[in-house]
């Protein structure tokens, strides 16, 4: 049994490790590379949920082991890594770069695994590093101006990320007097600097999870990279960021009344702004993007009910399982199926296939009855209930209705596409199999969930007319909507009033760096965090500068340790 | 006679003996100078490997002779010693073949190898001094011994660097000098022990103690680097790449760290130290030091300069642990000292490759260095990443036990530094990964040097492999007794026992 909690992680690693080396080592290492993470959906499909394994000599001290949410975590998360590996068989077959781009996809799958199975803090965050730093690999694989610029954003983000995460585990770990993650939330809940680490933990994560507003790499970083890297990037890796809060935010342990609704108004904001964003987007991979900052604020909201209270917090973890069970593998398929509708051609039958299997991912993702979607967005609505948020369940079927119009936006894109393609392709078995499935399971998921695990959710069987019409009329609503709309707009000529560009508030910020600022005089043109330290030091009228070349000058040693005895006896005197 | 006494004699002598046989062999005799450098070296790691197992199960190695009357020299291996001691004489192998590989072709390897081992003999000097006098003996052993090397290419630049090393460093061993016969006037002569031995006079002499503190700090500052007294570190780094590398991970550098760790530990103990109150400004000054050696580093096209301010700024993560009051603090100050030689050797070793084999000397000429040097580059981004503190590699640990260190002491501004410090890391090593890998190839270098077999001789490629394995491997394994965490672990007992 340890062997498969061990594969889980190590498969991807050996493998990638393959990847890299030359001749048969590396055609192998290729050939596998696809099916990489079997280990952990198998691992997935029979971990007891009980059991645990400790490995003390492990970085500093490794625990597995897995709960509900991180069972369901690692269900979504196997199950799309596992159909975008295939998917990229080949997608890639073509690339003569493609051992690079596997190498980095690899490392990410197995840092993005290997956090979800551990439950100490430390390997929490070697596997979580592990993955936000490999993922850059994938976001450039491209090199392209645009890769490039979209890698800066997301690694310097990341980076600040990861900084605020590592800030805020000092105080957990310092306050629960050990690294086990299983009561790490209430360490931060029972510590001293109780919110500064909430804040840490908000924004650390946060850029994981794109909250608004630093979502701003999320809308970059998802057009430029191959596709089946996008999909596991919104599937799994924002996820990834959603399970930090999970683990370490103060949940279910005492009301934080104040921070939860906060949050609550902060992902409310995103799902809006998303769609908004979104809709004014040309490009179907970044509306697809910006669809996830939308719907990974409903996932905060749910976050921000989860501080309400304990009874709160029953519900809304519910929620966040089946919500992300349902968004990765709607959210996977929607973005492999950008690659697929690319795979289609001049034929007919492909063609409609393409587009069915978009359209029910696309139902999905707006919460139509039947699909996973609706039992996500049920959890959630129940979840709200018990916030004292008698607003929530209006705006969250606002928020379906806006979903819905990103969708058939999308649709529309993705079609008119498609009748520009009338190239001839061969047939890839390997695209379209392995996202017919997924499609297929997005299907049937919400009657198989209970079978799997017991959560207290609605008995998706126990179908009404009522129920089915609650959660058919947003959508059709959405429908009717975008069809109005667009009819006025083309009837008398109306244009969008405002255009958002991709990655929206970054494109002000980079304008600002880029622009030669008067501060401290500096001349050189500014383009990176980097030059524009190094511009402040390199200025004439710095300080700093003049004062190293002194130092330099071998005859002013002596001054120099008089001065730091002096230094230092006056330090002594404070 | 017995071996508790000669080990710690023969460790030393296996590299004093290396060094005479050095200036005893022809210039031209160069198999047998390899051969005799690298037995040379594979002996004293065996031997420090014997006294690693003695202490392990409780032997006590002490040599100990009286030179003037009441003045001992002794040579004792605690488990402080031990650390350093293992730290060096697995790098001082590592370097030898490095060296050789390096030196291949050149003139004047007689002096040079007869000097490194010198060198070495010093460093193992330091590591096993007992007590004060003993320190300094080597202490000053080693400045003497560093020179010839620092000045080895014999150019207009090494000169002046070495005339600054020389300036400083003298200056900074006779500061020393004066904390420490001010300090024997007070209180007689003053052995190691762990806890500290001055509290019997610390009613009296309270004012007195602090200064000489202070001025034995500043004496020690000059080889550790700590700012304004690391002018010296980055002119210095003119001198051949296997002399910085060893420069920069054990010999001088971490000389003036170890000196720091032993006064605060084992001469005046962390909790007088506490109560005299020196701690706290000691560790504003390593926290300016990390932060200021980051910022220079950013605007540094040289490869080894910016290498050079990079050594400043993480050498005072060990001073800044060891003046954290706790066992957390401690065992992140100590642990640095191994970790940072591992990262940084690598770091040398890899910019010693660029240079030697595609005469690449600058950032700026690095791009797609990755796809003609794989290995040398692999290597340098695992030591680049650990350096930032990116997990799995060493120097996170090291940062992980600061951070809750710094909690524990009730240093929590610490914990700002150590981020906006991994942040400046980050902003100058993942520029120069990012060119090696990332970019197209287009120096002058790529119509240079055809790739043979292996990106560059085997003697130069082996090295930096290894110690990039060793420091990742001793973040990937930290929990294990024997990784360098663990090492630290006796040391943190013995000390916080009282």
């Amino acid at each position: 049994m340890i062997a498969l909690w061990l594969a889980a992680f190590l498969v991807p690693i050996i493998v990638a490790l393959t990847v890299v080396s030359r001749g048969a080592l590396r055609s192998a290492g290729l050939w596998l590379a696809p099916w990489s993470a079997l280990p952990a959906l198998v691992l997935a499909l029979v971990a007891n949920v009980d059991s645990s394994y400790e490995f003390p000599w492990l970085v500093l001290g490794t625990r597995f082991g897995l709960d509900t949410a991180g069972q369901v975590f690692l269900l979504a998360a196997a199950l799309v890594w596992l159909v975008a590996g295939i998917f990229a068989r080949d997608y890639l077959a073509h690339d003569p770069e493609r051992h690079r781009f596997w190498f980095f996809f690899l490392l990410s799958m197995s840092g993005n695994l290997g956090l979800i199975v551990v439950e100490d803090v430390v390997s929490f965050y070697v596997f979580f590093s592990v993955m936000t730093f490999a993922a850059y690999g994938v976001v450039v694989h491209d090199r392209g101006q645009a890769a490039f610029r979209a890698g800066r954003v997301y690694l310097t983000m990341a980076i600040v990320g990861e900084m605020c995460i590592l800030a805020g585990m000092f105080f957990t770990v310092w306050g629960a007097g050990g690294t086990d993650l299983r009561i790490a939330s209430e360490a931060v809940a029972a510590s001293p600097q109780r919110d500064l680490v909430i804040a840490l933990f908000l924004v650390g994560f946060g850029v994981k999870v794109g909250v608004l507003p630093l979502h701003m790499w999320l809308p970059l970083a998802h057009p430029v990279a191959p596709t089946p890297a996008s999909a596991v990037l919104s599937g799994c890796m924002l996820k990834a960021g959603l399970l930090g809060w999970v683990r370490f935010l103060p949940l279910g342990i005492e009301p934080l009344v104040g921070w939860g609704e906060f949050i609550m108004v902060v992902g409310l904001l995103a799902a809006f702004f998303g769609v908004l964003a979104g809709l004014l987007q040309d490009d179907p991979k970044t509306l697809l993007a910006y669809s996830s900052v939308s719907q990974m604020g409903l996932l905060t909201l749910a976050i921000g009910v989860g501080f309400i209270g304990p009874e709160s917090w029953d519900l809304a973890l519910t929620a966040v399982i089946v919500y992300v069970l349902h968004h990765s593998l709607a959210k996977g398929a929607l973005f492999l199926g950008v690659g697929v509708a690319g795979a289609v051609g001049d034929s007919l039958w492909r063609r409609r296939v393409a587009l069915t299997g978009l359209a029910v991912a696309a139902l999905a993702l707006s919460g139509a009855p039947l699909t996973s979607g609706a039992l996500a967005k049920t959890a959630l609505k129940d979840a709200t209930h018990t916030a004292h948020a008698p607003w929530a369940d209006l705006l969250l079927t606002l928020s379906a209705i806006a979903t819905t119009l990103l969708m058939v936006r999308f649709l529309l894109l993705i079609r008119v596409q498609l009748a520009d393609d009338d190239s001839s392709k061969p047939f890839q078995l390997w695209i379209w199999l392995p996202w017919t499935g997924l499609v297929a399971l997005i299907g049937s998921i919400a009657l198989l969930l209970p079978w799997y695990v017991d959560l207290e959710i609605a008995d998706p069987t126990a179908v009404t007319l009522a129920k089915i019409w609650s959660g058919l009329w947003p959508v059709l609503a959405g429908v009717v909507l975008f069809g109005g709309v667009g009819y006025l707009a083309r009837r008398y000529n109306v244009q969008a009033p405002l255009r958002i560009p991709a990655g929206d508030l970054i494109v002000p910020i980079e304008a600002m760096l880029a622009r030669k600022p008067d501060l401290a005089g500096i001349r050189s043109e500014v383009q990176s965090p980097r030059r524009f330290v190094v511009g402040i030091f390199q200025n004439r009228k710095w300080p700093l500068r003049r004062i190293e070349s002194v130092m330099a000058q071998w005859g002013n040693a002596g001054i120099l340790l008089m001065s730091l005895l002096i230094a230092f006896l006056l330090l002594l005197a404070v | 006679m017995n071996w508790e006494f000669w080990l710690p004699l023969l460790v030393l002598a296996s590299s004093l003996v290396t060094a005479l046989a050095n200036f005893g062999l022809d210039e031209e005799r160069h198999a047998a100078r390899n051969i005799l450098n690298l037995t040379g070296a594979t002996v004293k790691l065996v031997l420090v490997g014997i006294i690693f197992w003695g202490e392990f199960h409780g032997r006590l190695y002490e040599a100990r002779w009286e030179f003037l009357p009441g003045l001992d020299l002794a040579l004792r291996v605690d488990p402080l010693a031990l650390l350093f001691a293992t730290l060096s004489a697995i790098l001082w192998l590592v370097t030898t073949i490095y060296a050789i590989g390096y030196l291949e072709e050149s003139p004047n390897r007689r002096r040079f190898f007869g000097f490194f081992s010198l060198c070495v003999t010093a460093t193992m000097g330091v590591a096993l001094a007992g007590n004060l006098i003993t320190f300094l003996v080597f202490y000053e052993l080693l400045t003497i011994a560093t020179y010839p090397l620092v000045v080895h290419e014999g150019t207009e630049e090494a000169l002046k660097a070495g005339r600054t090393y020389l300036l400083y460093t003298v200056g900074g061993g006779a500061l020393l000098l004066t904390g420490i016969v001010w300090l024997y006037g007070i209180s007689g002569p003053v052995e190691f022990v762990s806890g500290g031995v001055l509290g019997d006079v610390a009613g009296t002499y309270r004012y007195q103690l602090i200064a000489i503190f202070a001025i034995m700090i500043a004496g020690l500052g000059v080889k550790a680097a700590i700012v304004p007294l690391h002018g010296w570190l980055p002119q210095a780094m003119v001198a051949p790449a296997p002399v910085s590398a060893l420069l920069h991970a054990v010999a001088v550098v971490k000389a003036g760290a170890f000196g720091i760790v032993r006064v605060i530990y084992d001469v005046y103990g962390l909790s007088f130290s506490a109560s005299l109150g020196v701690l706290q400004p000691l560790s504003v000054l390593a926290a300016v030091t990390i932060i200021y050696g980051s910022l220079k580093a950013l605007s540094q096209d040289n490869l080894k300069r910016r290498l050079a301010y990079s050594t400043i700024s993480q050498l005072s993560y060990i001073v800044l642990g060891t003046t954290l009051f706790g066992p957390l603090g401690t065992a992140g100050g100590l642990v640095h000292l191994m970790h940072q030689g591992f990262m940084k050797i690598t770091l040398f070793f890899c910019a010693g490759n660029l240079a030697e084999t595609l005469g690449i000397h600058d950032v700026h000429e690095m791009n797609g260095v990755g796809r003609r040097m794989p290995w040398t580059m692999a290597s340098f981004t695992v030591a680049a990443l650990g350096m930032i503190g990116i997990p799995p590699v060493a120097g996170f640990v090291s940062k992980w036990y600061l951070g809750l260190g710094a909690i524990e002491a009730g240093q929590q501004w610490v914990i700002p530094v150590l981020i906006v410090s991994s942040l400046l890391n980050a902003a100058y090593f993942l520029p120069i990964v990012f060119r090696a890998w990332f970019r197209e190839p287009d120096g002058e270098w790529t119509e240079l040097q055809p790739r043979g077999r292996l990106e560059v001789g085997w003697m130069l490629l082996v090295p930096p492999v290894a110690t990039a394995l060793l420091a990742l491997l001793a973040g990937l394994f930290a929990g294990w007794d024997f990784s360098p965490l663990g090492l630290t672990q006796e040391i943190i007992e013995d000390l916080y026992a009282q």
